[in-house]
């Protein structure tokens, strides 16, 4: 009991890391746009980690994680080759560079199931992924990468949020774009390699996306944001790999992808600044008032078009919405602050 | 060589690519990896409800799920709250972890593997049989005929409104064609496309099938009605040669086609004629040449018969005042004088008659942009 407690230990220590760093550089891709790059890149990993395998023999996660890190790069300078020189759209390519690897991949797999022994099994492990056999050793360099680009996150903070809101600024003040957007992809890819031995290459994307789109809710402020994304991110790690360690046969990943589902659900729903649920009861009770007060904001916007003896003003007379001046119905301020508050909501 | 599976790979990848092209031309293409994914959870839902694996039912719920699919996402890009990607990655894999951990956790004993899920398993579709009266073919191989009729009849009767809801989806709803129902019976027929192929090819190879041999043939032909023959024409091609391939080396066939596709990818980009990688490396190189060469001229045009023309014409000074290397200018130059656009008077260049009228067509001269 001791040692399942222990273990569980580890892998959330690698869950929480893993959601926190993926939220955090996720809102830097999602804002940029590429959100499903990065579900492009880990599908792409697949071929690297085989060929990786079959080059030296070991099941050592160092070795395999540094296959799919030079195949993801790879994919991503044949998207950036088709994006620039050719006509096909980016979403196409997109599709294929991640089928396409992912069909090489799983030719390299079924070669070395045909031909190795029973090393072999750990390694379509990486399609759905699986924590719960995390070694500490494993968990540690999850640790170490993340904490290796958060570093370099803050390092260049000022430069990335430049290059993301305004690509062309920041080309035009001087600095490479090269450069930047390279950071990122590497950055991207790192996060990526690291995360496909826990939630696998189908559900990394999932990481990306969720906690950024939650966080995008919640907040207008880029670092409030990056912020919010890690926290969304380090939770979601938690509570997902808790959860699936409560029943057998239930796979981390996917519990991960669900938490962070809900809280994607949740923030849209229930956001304070700008949530549909809000939206919806401000939309039905500006839609009661005008049916209201149309008649005051008729008399506000057209005044002295009103008979005075117009029966519909008697209520607003009542309640000292309007008054009568100089032989003429006119709004008083009760009545103007009334009209003020419902235009506010349109 | 066994025909009955080769038959099932052509049937899989002519019905995925068919409706692929107008994937590809409405830039829908991510949709796929979406409703590839989520086809599995309306499998999971429709086994829960009936309890047989055969029935038809699974690719009923299966479909419905895929057009689910695209309607959440939709909905999720209208609420403007969510960006299109965004929205893909967020739903998709929000369902498909529901059904990786229904199938983990309630289906351990049934054969629903989540690979077989997700990779496919041609070898094996010849095992499962559909016999009717004197009929005896595989159940895959009926299935994938059934849609490969179903996408050829109606994008042979839809062809029209088809066409104009890719190009002009704006211009198809003020003609009243309502390109919400055109849209939604496409992604019912990707959607069924899908599920059909689940079993040959998985739900991520099935991607590479569908996307893959339509940009391949956008790098060789322009109009729609070719670009959809020259598609097959592909995806068979493909199939073949994957399918040779993969008997040669004894690997995985569904995995192979997605490799040779990629592949074929690969050389039509790299060598195609006018839109290949070579072809606008050499056009780019022609284009820079031809630039720099009227640049030569304007240079010429400007300090001809000027007091500084001995020094800013000179072979031996040109490239100083342009600001260009030497060898750079000294190959244009020696170029020019070949084609006899250029003469060069006791080391001063200056343009020939032929030059003086290439100068004066120049689009930016005659537009008087100079003056």
């Amino acid at each position: 009991m001791f040692d399942l407690g222990y273990t569980l230990q580890i892998v959330i220590l690698g869950t929480v890391f893993l959601g926190a760093i993926s939220g955090i550089l996720g809102t830097f891709v999602v804002l940029r746009n590429q959100a499903l790059i990065g579900d492009a890149l880990s599908h792409a990993t697949l071929p690297g980690i085989m060929i990786a395998y079959m080059l030296t023999g070991v099941r050592s996660l160092q070795v395999l994680l540094l296959g799919a890190f030079i195949s993801a790069l790879v994919a991503m300078f044949a998207l950036n080759t088709i994006k620039k020189y050719t006509t096909i759209k980016f979403d196409a390519s997109m599709a294929l560079i991640l089928s396409g690897f992912f069909g090489v991949g799983q030719v390299f797999l079924s070669q070395i199931q045909k031909t190795g022994g029973a090393s072999q099994a750990g390694l379509s492990r990486f399609i759905l992924g699986q924590a719960a056999t995390m070694l500490r050793r494993d968990v540690y360099f999850i640790v170490i990468v993340a904490l290796v680009v958060l570093l370099l996150l803050i390092v260049f903070w000022k430069e990335l949020k430049l290059y993301i809101f305004d690509e062309n600024f920041y080309k035009a003040s001087g600095l490479s774009e090269r450069f930047i957007s390279g950071l990122l992809t590497m950055m991207v890819t790192f996060i990526i390699v690291i995360g496909i031995r826990l939630v696998g290459v189908i559900l990394m994307s999932a990481l990306i996306i969720a906690p950024p789109v939650a966080a995008r809710q919640l907040s207008n402020r880029f670092y409030l944001n990056v912020g919010i994304a890690g926290f969304i991110g380090a939770v979601s790690g938690m509570t997902g790999t808790y959860l699936s360690a409560t029943r057998a046969n239930l796979p981390t990943g996917p519990v991960i992808a669900l938490v962070l589902g809900g809280v994607v659900l949740l923030a849209l729903l229930a956001s304070p600044r700008n949530g549909i649920v809000k939206r919806y009861v401000q939309i039905r009770i500006f839609r009661s008032r005008i049916k209201r007060y149309r008649k005051l904001i008729h008399l506000y916007e057209n005044p002295g078009e009103v008979n005075l003896d117009s029966k519909e003003y008697t209520y607003f007379i009542n309640h000292d919405y309007v008054k009568v001046e100089d032989g003429a119905l006119r709004v008083t301020s009760k009545g103007m602050k009334r009209i003020r508050s419902i235009k506010a909501v349109d | 060589m066994n025909v009955e599976i080769l038959m099932v790979a052509l049937l899989t990848a002519m019905s995925t690519s068919l409706v692929g092209v107008f994937l590809v031309l409405r830039r829908l293409s991510m949709l796929t990896d979406a409703i590839s994914h989520t086809v599995l959870l309306g499998i999971v839902i429709a086994f829960m409800v009936v309890g047989d694996m055969t029935s038809p039912f699974l690719v009923i719920g299966a479909t419905v799920m895929g057009v689910v699919t695209v309607y959440l996402i939709e909905m999720l890009i209208k609420t403007r709250r969510v960006k299109e990607d965004a929205s893909i990655g967020v739903v998709f894999t929000f369902l498909f972890s529901i059904s990786v951990i229904i199938i983990s956790t309630r289906f351990r004993h049934v054969h629903l593997d989540i690979n077989m899920v997700l990779l496919g398993n041609l070898e094996f579709v010849i095992f499962d049989r559909f016999q009717w009266l004197f009929i005896d073919v595989p159940t895959s191989l009926f299935i994938m005929g059934l849609v490969f009729v179903l996408n050829i009849t109606l994008l042979g009767l839809f062809y029209k409104e088809m066409k104009l809801v890719s190009f002009d989806y704006a211009l198809a709803g003020t003609l009243g064609f309502s390109p919400l129902i055109i849209h939604y019976v496409m992604m019912t027929l990707v959607s069924l496309t899908a599920v059909a192929a689940f079993n040959a090819v998985g739900a991520i190879l099935v991607i590479a099938l569908m996307i893959g041999p339509p940009i391949t043939a956008l790098f060789l032909t322009k109009t729609l009605f070719k670009t959809i023959l020259l598609t097959m024409g592909i995806a068979v091609f493909n199939s073949v040669i994957g399918y040779q391939l993969s008997r040669m080396m004894d690997v995985t066939i569904s995995g192979m086609i997605a490799s040779v596709t990629l592949l074929t990818f690969v050389i039509v980009m790299v060598f195609a004629r006018k839109k290949g990688l070579i072809g606008r490396f050499v056009h780019l190189r022609k284009q820079k040449e031809a630039i720099a060469f009227a640049t030569i001229l304007v240079h010429i045009k400007n300090h001809e018969d000027t007091e500084t023309a001995h020094v800013e014409l000179d072979r031996e000074t040109m490239h100083a005042h342009m600001q260009w290397r030497k060898e750079y200018l000294d190959k244009l130059l020696e170029k020019g004088r070949k084609n006899g656009y250029l003469k060069i008077d006791s080391g001063i260049v200056g343009l020939t008659e032929k030059g003086e009228s290439y100068y004066r067509r120049l689009s930016f001269v005659k537009r008087g942009v100079l003056e």
